[in-house]
């Protein structure tokens, strides 16, 4: 069931980015072209490599010999990323990597997790802590900062519903729940296995809300942000199973 | 003749050491009330504090040779001066070759004077006075009064290729000299790269190129863009004399007849932003306002990029007080939307322009976008502006590769 979850989380992460980078283009192209000032070509070339490599690694990842593949598409993920650290316009260039820990880090937490070796499979459970916890706080701290996209999220969605709320009020919901996020992710990262439960639980429900909000807020075309951020709930619940696994 | 001489030598290099001082890149910025008001900002090398802006009606020089001077009628004292703030010196771009950076990471100083009260349609003559004297005179034209036919130029996303927005100013300076009924210029956010001081040097002085060779300012209606809000960067407030205040979002009631929501896709577009938009929208309803145009940087209809909060947040606002025209930037790109309501293409819909081309290097856009396609709508690339011309009941649009060729035109006729 764990590595279920994991090439599921991966995997609709991959379809994600490959159809939104295919939409709408990707920071690496930003950045090849328009501050590096490579060709739009190059750039294109890159882009398409990339679309291809998370398309591969959306079905290698099932694949038991072919999960190596997987890393195409984790690659393709951390140099988005490093895009989005090194473009001007970067707002947290150095949040960026925590926020999107879980995104990138799956596959090899599913490779560890399968490994033969003890050491390879612990490394894989405090990979996914780390990368949980770095998920929540980075995102903790985007809300601490009362980011313009979190706020007009609870602001469309609670004008969707028919509640009117101030800009002043949703700051200080955002701020609640960004102090929130940072208390979750600390006891993530720090609290003994058995007592993790309860908080593994918390933050998938919280990372499938959030996930969904995504739809609440733009409709049912921005289905790809909802997958993109499957990883938010779908491996806490892995390691949930993993750590009651052990338990047991 | 020795005396003569030494006398003439040292009144030249006095001359020199008050150059050095001069104001640098004297610009006119319209943002709430252009037919009443303007901001006056200069840059220079060291601070100017005791500096003062004259203006007045009439030009100081009499005569053809202008050797004779009388008195400005007015004089205005500074409303704020400083520091432009700085980062780390960045290289400067490969591709601009001819790259000076006058006075890179020297420091730069900013000074603002607020002109109220100032008449419709009428022509300011405007000199900055310092301690050395009295400057070059420049002038320019308020907005016109109502009813008159007048042309705007929209630029957006002169970042990167400084050299190109350089020699496009020049371009648009030729532009002003040839065709009078030029009054100004929207610009949709990006001036440079970063909200540095040595980039954003470059750029007030690529601006100030525009001026004519008689001092004739084309004044600028400024929204601001992503990159000039870098780490919560002051530099755009300071460089344009705060249009907008602290919000950096405005309506500039261009004429009783035309207003323009400037707006700010930096910022939460849902909450206080939206909640003025709706204010503004009733009040041009009120007014019965003929023309009312929205602009901001990142685009609701992109050609490239993801739609921004644009389209969720003020959109179904635009629609419910059917707005004529939306000006857009962030795509690097020529873009003529179908009319859009609803989300699809509808006679009585609203057509969106954009997407910057001042500057930045063009992108290709994705044609295969449905509002995009078909004979209503257009996509292209180009270093380019477009040129909105306000003539009674019908606005005429061009969209103007900087070698003058038109690549696109419409005609949008009033709804009121």
């Amino acid at each position: 069931m764990i590595p279920v979850l994991l090439r599921l989380s991966f995997s609709l992460t991959c379809i994600a980015y490959a159809w939104g980078i295919y939409n709408y283009s990707c920071k690496v192209f930003s950045y090849l072209w328009a501050e590096l000032e490579c060709a739009e070509s190059l750039a294109d070339t890159v882009e398409s490599l990339m679309i291809g490599g998370l398309l591969l690694s959306a079905v290698c990842v099932w694949f038991e010999r072919l999960r190596w593949f997987a890393l195409l598409g984790m690659i393709a993920l951390v140099i988005e990323m490093l895009a989005e650290t090194l473009v001007p316009s970067a707002k947290y260039p150095y949040l960026y990597w925590a926020e999107w820990m879980l995104r990138y880090s799956t596959p090899v937490v599913l490779i560890m997790l399968l490994g033969s070796r003890q050491w390879s499979r612990r490394g894989g459970v405090l990979l996914m802590r780390v990368a949980v916890a770095c998920v929540f706080a980075a995102h903790g701290m985007k809300a601490l900062y009362s980011d313009p996209q979190f706020l007009d999220l609870i602001l469309v969605t609670a004008r969707k519903v028919g509640f009117v709320m101030s800009e002043s009020a949703a700051t200080g919901v955002v701020h609640l729940i960004g102090a929130t996020d940072l208390l979750f992710a600390g006891i993530a990262l720090f609290a003994k296995s058995k007592r993790l439960s309860w908080v593994l639980w918390a933050l998938a429900a919280w990372g499938i809300i959030t996930a969904l909000s995504r739809v609440s807020y733009g409709g049912v075309g921005n289905w790809y942000e909802v997958f993109a951020r499957s990883s938010h709930c779908l491996v806490p619940i892995a390691l949930w199973l993993h750590l009651r696994k052990e338990r047991k | 003749m020795k005396k003569f001489c030494f006398s003439v030598f040292v009144l030249f290099a006095l001359g020199m050491g008050a150059a050095a001082s001069e104001p640098l890149n004297l610009r006119v910025v319209w943002s709430e009330d252009p037919q009443h008001a303007a901001v006056v900002v200069w840059d220079s090398d060291e601070l100017m504090a005791d500096a003062s802006l004259l203006y007045g009606t009439t030009s100081r020089k009499i005569g053809p040779l202008g050797l004779l001077k009388r008195k400005y009628a007015n004089e205005a004292a500074q409303s704020e001066s400083g520091l432009y703030p700085d980062r780390e010196a960045k290289k400067p771009k490969k591709s601009a070759d001819d790259w000076v950076s006058p006075g890179a990471s020297a420091p730069l100083y900013y000074h603002q004077v607020k002109l109220e009260n100032l008449e419709p349609s009428t022509v300011y003559f405007l000199a900055v006075k310092t301690e050395n004297g009295i400057g070059r005179e420049f002038h320019f034209k308020t907005a016109p009064e109502d009813g008159e036919a007048f042309k705007l130029i929209y630029g957006g996303d002169s970042r990167t290729h400084i050299d190109v927005a350089r020699r496009m100013n020049e371009w648009i300076a030729d532009l002003v000299v040839e065709d009078d009924s030029i009054i100004g210029l929207l610009h949709g956010g990006d001036y440079a790269d970063t909200p540095r001081r040595e980039l954003w040097i470059d750029w007030l002085d690529a601006y100030s190129r525009t001026t004519t060779k008689d001092g004739k300012l084309l004044p600028i209606i400024p929204i601001i863009g992503n990159h000039d809000v870098i780490g919560e960067s002051p530099i755009f407030r300071q460089a344009y004399g705060y249009p907008g205040g602290t919000n950096d979002y405005y309506t500039c009631r261009l004429t009783p007849s035309i207003g323009i929501l400037c707006l700010n896709t930096e910022i939460s577009a849902e909450g206080n932003q939206r909640v003025f938009l709706q204010e503004e929208l009733e009040s041009l309803k009120e007014d019965e306002v003929k023309w009312q145009l929205a602009a901001f940087h990142k685009p609701a209809f992109p050609a490239i990029k993801k739609p921004s909060s644009a389209k969720v947040s003020w959109v179904p606002l635009f629609e419910e007080f059917d707005i004529d025209l939306v000006l857009e930037s962030d795509g690097h790109c020529i873009k003529r939307t179908v009319p859009i309501r609803g989300d699809e293409e509808s006679d009585d819909g609203i057509v969106y322009l954009g997407e910057g081309g001042y500057g930045a290097p063009q992108r290709e856009p994705k044609a295969d976008r449905w509002y995009l396609q078909g004979d209503n709508a257009f996509a292209s690339k180009g270093d380019h502006v477009m040129m909105l011309e306000f003539d009674g009941s019908t606005i005429r649009y061009e969209a103007i590769l900087d070698t003058g060729e038109v690549v696109d035109k419409a005609s949008f006729q009033a709804r009121r």
